[in-house]
């Protein structure tokens, strides 16, 4: 009883003694904003889904109202969320980069007239200096092609299909437009398929088509998703319906998910680059938080270049249960 | 009423004027056309039997859809249905190992969403196709709040008898085609020769009229959503046993592509008539165009543009074939030939 006794009055001394500066923590903690942050995708999606809990797990410890926007990866839906959330005056905005830097200026501008902290997550807008967290998409796509080089073994004259966005500004664009720069230097041959919006929301449509162009094609060595999760996850069903054997054409793409764990362990899948999307949603908030109050400014953080093969297949899978990864 | 056409003079006419014929045609000579420009995948068996993989999920939305057009309705809900479904049946499998059960309570969720449905368009008053759209925000909203938006994956269901029941394969063709074969059947019995498909065809060929001869309007619209609502949750369970994954926008993909294929099969946008057979034909169509198109080497930004080129040359061949007058191109040239 005497030891409950002093360990709680030694608690209690140590409470008095640090009282300032707890208190200036918890004014730091306490942030009290409203923050729009947009999430890109659609809820809880492969590619979304880490996004979201990292920003509520860093709203929750900064006690920041979260709004959460989400455009399904449209690069006109994002601009016109962002001059939503602009309109209902928060202490900060939390972008999607896809829109590009001159489609965003005038959104830039008037949060700037308007005193609200801008951060940049995901896709990069470049000459704008804002704090930005998220991945080189460009850089990973150019990892992304040399792992699955690596791993895959390509070589120069064998045929890659890449099944990504080749639209400038659309999601994944900078992700493709780095894999196939890769592939034209080492002389590696490749199609350029672009992906339906139909694909994109449900991935499985993207099976047929997928399975039409092997049996069209069947010396290809290789397809790469440049940026996509679900349609990443759906791979092992491609090569099983296109009657290919496990690692017989090789395949890698974005965003690891449960479907994506079991397609690598079944060795249909052979690499999927990780963007680590907790942090970008857990790292804009804080960044927002530190900016408002302090004026701590012009962060960068790039979050990727992660990756998950049959090597560290089973180290990743228990993360990505909850969402984390 | 649609059957009520005049007998057609020459045979050949009689022939396209059988249910489903017209768009069958199309269907074959697409698949022609994409043996021709594809010959390795076209000849060979596996892209087909992918697409039996893959279409019947849209395939028996679109048949559901087909009964609620043919009544003057929309229901531009089913996709979130598709995700509910597809949550409970993966969340029952996952937590507590049922399959059957599993199957049961995501086709009787489906079930209460769409006879919700049915209440919010008859009681509240709202247009289906405003009161659906409604729905599919509040239900994709629930399902991403209930799931907390998280996927699941339920692999190690392949194997187990429900998926071998209702996904395997019997040799190489996917089971669940058949299935949607049988839904079809069954649908087109419901239309052809049920009350409720014929109250379904009076509702939305003149409503006054259906009053007057005492057709309880109400409840023929509720029952008519239940049962997108059921079709749309075994649309889900098929999605799900194929991808063996949930996720929280699944079924979102169908959203467009169901509505065509139900107007690709000719069923009239003004209600008042359908034509079961051809949505069946009309989801392989749209099910077909894309892939057809890459294994063809339409590569890059071309695909989509020939999609829409394909998909209006097949409602307008499915028109002439049937009648060439009802193409009003073709009745002019035809009036002018005449002169």
């Amino acid at each position: 009883m005497r030891r409950i006794t002093k360990t709680i009055a030694g608690m209690a001394l140590a409470a008095m003694v640090a009282a300032p500066g707890v208190s200036a923590a918890a004014e730091a903690v306490d942030s009290g904003m409203t923050i729009y942050f947009q999430m890109g995708g659609n809820p809880g999606d492969t590619a979304t889904l880490a996004r979201e809990l990292g920003a509520r797990d860093a709203a929750r410890v900064l006690k920041v109202n979260l709004i959460e926007q989400h455009a399904g990866w449209d690069p006109q839906k994002m601009i016109v969320q962002a001059k939503e959330a602009i309109a209902a005056q928060p202490d900060a905005i939390v972008v999607m980069g896809h829109p590009g830097t001159n489609a965003m200026k005038s959104v830039l501008d008037e949060a700037k007239a308007d005193g609200i902290v801008v951060v940049v997550n995901n896709n990069e807008l470049p000459g704008t200096g804002l704090s930005y967290f998220g991945l080189d998409n460009y850089g990973a796509g150019k990892n992304l092609a040399n792992l699955t080089i690596e791993n895959g073994k390509l070589k120069e004259g064998d045929k890659v299909l890449v099944y990504g966005a080749f639209v400038e500004g659309a999601a994944g664009a900078d992700v493709a437009k780095g894999a196939t720069e890769v592939l034209k230097e080492k002389g590696i041959a490749f199609t350029p398929l672009q992906w339906s919006n139909e694909a994109v929301q449900d991935p499985a449509l993207s099976v047929p088509v997928l399975v039409a162009y092997l049996e069209a094609n069947p010396d290809t060595k290789a397809i790469i998703v440049p940026g996509h999760g679900g349609i990443t996850a759906v791979l092992d069903k491609v090569l099983k319906q296109a009657g290919k054997q496990p690692g017989e054409v090789v395949t890698s793409g974005f965003d690891i998910s449960s479907a994506a764990i079991q397609g690598v362990r079944d060795g249909y899948i052979t690499v999927v680059l990780d963007q680590q999307p907790y942090l970008q949603g857990f790292m804009p908030v804080a960044a927002a938080v530190l900016q408002k109050k302090y004026g701590l400014a012009g962060l960068q953080l790039n979050t990727g270049g992660g990756y998950l093969t049959k090597d560290n297949v089973d180290a990743l899978a228990a993360l990505v249960k909850d969402g984390i990864r | 009423m649609a059957h009520a056409d005049k007998a057609p003079s020459n045979p050949v006419a009689g022939f396209f004027k059988i249910e489903g014929t017209a768009i069958a045609l199309v269907f074959v000579l697409l698949v022609i056309l994409f043996m021709l420009t594809a010959p390795r995948a076209f000849l060979g068996y596996r892209v087909y039997m992918s697409f039996m993989a893959t279409v019947p999920p849209p395939m028996i939305i679109a048949l559901g859809l087909t009964l609620v057009v043919v009544a003057g309705e929309m229901d531009l809900s089913f996709p979130s249905v598709v995700a509910f479904a597809s949550y409970v049946f993966c969340q029952l499998y996952q937590s507590y190992d049922l399959t059957w059960l599993a199957l049961v309570a995501a086709l009787v969720t489906g079930t209460v969403m769409g006879f919700i449905n049915g209440l919010v368009v008859t009681k509240l008053g709202i247009p289906s196709l405003i009161a659906t759209l409604g729905m599919l925000f509040l239900w994709g909203g629930l399902v991403t709040v209930v799931s907390n938006g998280a996927s699941l994956a339920i692999p190690d269901i392949e194997g187990r008898l429900i998926h071998t029941v209702l996904a395997g394969r019997i040799g190489v063709i996917p089971v669940q085609f058949l299935w949607a074969l049988a839904v079809a059947v069954v649908v087109w019995l419901i239309l052809n020769r049920h009350r409720f498909g014929e109250s379904l065809l009076f509702i939305g060929d003149n409503l006054k009229v259906a009053k007057v001869v005492g057709i309880a309007i109400d409840r023929e619209k509720i029952k008519l959503f239940t049962l997108m609502g059921l079709l749309s949750a075994l649309a889900g369970v098929f999605l799900t046993l194929e991808t063996t994954t949930y996720f929280s926008q699944a079924g979102m993909g169908y959203l467009l592509t169901v509505v065509a294929a139900v107007f690709i099969g000719g069923t009239s946008i003004f209600g008042g008539a359908g034509k079961v057979v051809g949505t069946v034909f009309g989801a392989l169509i749209v099910a077909i165009i894309e892939a057809g198109l890459v294994a063809s080497g339409v590569a890059g930004f071309w695909t989509r543009f020939y999609i829409g080129l394909v998909f209006i040359v097949s409602v307008t061949m499915n028109a002439a074939i049937e009648d060439p007058d009802k193409v009003p191109l073709l009745r002019q040239l035809r009036s002018r030939a005449r002169n």
